[in-house]
């Protein structure tokens, strides 16, 4: 038991405590703190989701919160319509709400679509990636053009999405529980520990194995008899339907949302996170969230213009001193360590006569 | 006479207006070891890219059990037709360890939906530790690819190709680059793999070349130079002609 627990990667002990840390934070924090602390586990949910896709898969999106917004919008549309025409149509002379409006006003088909709407656009749009064959740089512009898009078009759709101004005064809501803040805190921790596990289980997969191997060779795993197209296909689908879970997540802590919610900005601040905790491994994708935000409201309380140097400052230490990341440097250790053992104990295997 | 496992008939390719293969005709029954073998740039690594789809022929059929695969996805032959290929350069995944590398090549998991639901049984365990005891990695398993030698990776890659359960395999070049030892071990390796599967090799070690094959294909400047038992090949004008060329020419 020792043993085994011994050759468990070191991020699996990271796990456990980022879990223990989310789990006993609300004992020690006021509402405030703790409302913030719920973004930022939703926000978790949205960097594991891109991490299947970046750090397993190897493909860049710099347009991942196009999905979030949108599983955040539906949700907000929800409330928003439930109450009959809302203030900011009318203020416009519109009596009447928009055709879809009755579909969204049921809330569970509002949280259902909150997830399958994000993975169905990511679907469609990987289809069409994908089988055109469409690789590396060209697949992070074209996602950065969709966020630019949908930026734009949430913004100038006033008479649906308020504009800028976004919706606000939402409730604390998930597919019709509403919570005061410690214990839709805890609803939304309980997400996490379902996500994450269910990210590990597809990354202990083969499907997860073929994911790796796309972004090491695709070319290579076709010659194997899988058809690449197929899987990143799927797995954009899959993190698009948790990138839109986290999305309604968030929208309860943040009482509103607005188009920032799904542009370029938070799309890049995601690859950002994943980046300094170091991709591909899960572990990196939770811890840098924590570690990028709280840093941030910490220092921001602090005074106002640290914030961007330091940022800077972690954005420059990982491109030049841990490439890896955080979580990718410890497992290198790790790694290195066990095979310098191992390759001794073959090497003196060897040098024993006729064995 | 029956139908052979794979037959190419008057297979032809044209890379701008360059023939680097023109009108090849090759057949290869159930159980053969075949040879392929040519001067540097005869067309050998050029040929096996068309019969696994990695490049489309400009004219000609290649034929899999008399079923037409002419220009068919690399991932469709690979899966449904069976062919396993090892490149001329060791083409793995480097990122990965020497377990995953054959774990992801181990054949009937290959579509999404199985492979979300792939899991790791004694079985699949067993069969994936009788490839690497072949392959002679057993001891290297959670040894990261890309830090093993370059004779070891050119194993690894056979061992992926083993793994697939392949109908045909493809062997481009398997000793090439290798220490003396290594040619050795590699050469073992290759000879139990030949009692048991229908294989192409393309070699230019003639020791090997007489030791496995039981007909020789010879290439050059994209087309079939000659045919036949080693003894017949050696004794060929034409062929000692390439070769001396060849040799003049170095
Ligand atoms: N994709 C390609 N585009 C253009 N030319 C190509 C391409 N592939 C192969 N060739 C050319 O076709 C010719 C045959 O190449 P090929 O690699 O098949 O030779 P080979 O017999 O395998 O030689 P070697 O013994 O060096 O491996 C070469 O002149 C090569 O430059
Ligand atoms: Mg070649």
């Amino acid at each position: 038991m020792l043993g085994k627990l011994k050759k468990l990667p070191v991020n699996r002990y990271i796990d456990a405590g980022i879990l223990v840390f989310l789990l006993v934070f609300p004992l020690f924090a006021n509402n405030y703190r703790v409302g913030f602390m719920g973004k930022t586990a939703a926000y978790m949910i949205f960097a594991l989701s891109l991490d299947l896709l970046w750090g397993y898969t190897g493909l860049m999106s710099f347009g991942h919160a196009v999905l979030f917004g949108l599983g955040g919008y539906m949700v907000g549309l929800s409330f928003t319509f439930s109450g009959g025409v809302p203030d900011f149509m009318s203020r416009m002379g519109i009596t009447e709400l928009p055709w879809f409006a009755s579909v969204l006003q049921n809330e569970y088909i509002a949280s259902l679509l909150g997830i399958i709407i994000p993975g169905a656009l990511a679907a469609i749009l990987g289809y069409f990636i994908f089988y055109s064959k469409v690789k590396g740089i060209f697949f992070s512009l074209i996602t950065m053009a969709l966020a630019q898009i949908f930026e734009t078009f949430f913004a100038n759709q006033s008479a649906i999405t308020n504009g800028t101004s976004g919706l606000g005064g939402l409730p604390r809501r998930f597919f019709g529980i509403e919570l005061r803040v410690k214990p839709f805190y805890y609803l939304t921790v309980g997400v996490v520990i379902l996500v994450y596990a269910l990210c590990l289980r597809l990354s202990c997969s083969r499907f997860g194995k073929a994911l790796t191997s796309i972004r090491e060779d695709e070319n290579r795993l076709s010659f194997v008899g899988y058809n690449p197209a197929k899987f990143k296909i799927a797995v954009f689908a899959i993190s698009g339907m948790l990138a839109g879970l986290a999305g309604m997540l968030f929208v309860p802590f943040n009482g509103m949302i607005s188009p920032t919610e799904l542009g370029i900005n938070l799309s890049t601040s995601v690859l950002v996170w994943i980046a300094i905790g170091g991709r591909g491994n899960l572990t990196g994708a939770m811890l840098g969230t924590l570690i990028v935000n709280w840093l941030q409201t910490l220092l921001s309380e602090f005074s106002a213009d640290i914030w961007p140097l330091v940022l800077g400052g972690m954005i420059l230490a990982v491109i030049f001193v841990i490439p890896t990341g955080i979580v990718g440097k410890l497992k290198e250790l790790q790694y290195n360590a066990n095979a310098r053992k191992t390759l001794r104990e073959i090497s003196q295997k060897e040098e024993l006569p006729n064995e | 006479m029956s139908e052979p496992l794979l037959r190419v008939e008057k297979l032809s390719v044209e890379f701008k207006k360059f023939k680097a293969l023109t009108d090849v005709d090759l057949c290869v029954n159930e159980g053969e070891v075949r040879v392929v073998i040519g001067p540097n740039g005869a067309g050998k690594s050029t040929l096996m890219d068309l019969i696994t789809g990695k490049t489309k022929p400009t004219s000609g059929k290649v034929y899999f059990r008399g079923e037409d695969i002419t220009g068919k996805e690399p991932y469709v032959i690979a899966e449904k037709y069976k062919i396993g290929r090892k490149f001329q350069n060791p083409n793995i995944f480097n990122m990965m360890t020497v377990y995953e590398n054959i774990e992801v090549a181990l054949s009937g998991y290959n579509t999404v939906f199985k492979s979300l639901f792939f899991r790791r049984t004694p079985e699949t365990r067993a069969k994936i530790d009788t490839v690497l005891e072949k392959i002679k990695l057993s001891g290297k398993r959670d040894i990261i690819a890309s830090s093993l030698s370059h004779g070891e990776r050119q194993w690894l890659e056979i061992g992926m190709v083993i793994a697939q359960d392949p109908a045909l395999i493809i062997l481009d070049e398997p000793t090439a680059g290798m220490t003396a030892a290594e040619t050795y071990k590699t050469g073992e390796m290759i000879k139990e793999l030949l009692a048991e599967h229908t294989v192409i090799v393309v070699e230019h070690d003639m020791d090997f070349v007489k030791q496995v094959a039981q007909i020789v294909t010879v290439l050059d400047q994209g087309q079939l130079l000659a045919e036949g038992t080693f003894e017949e090949i050696e004794k060929d004008p034409r062929v000692i002609q390439v070769y001396l060329k060849d040799d003049a020419e170095q």
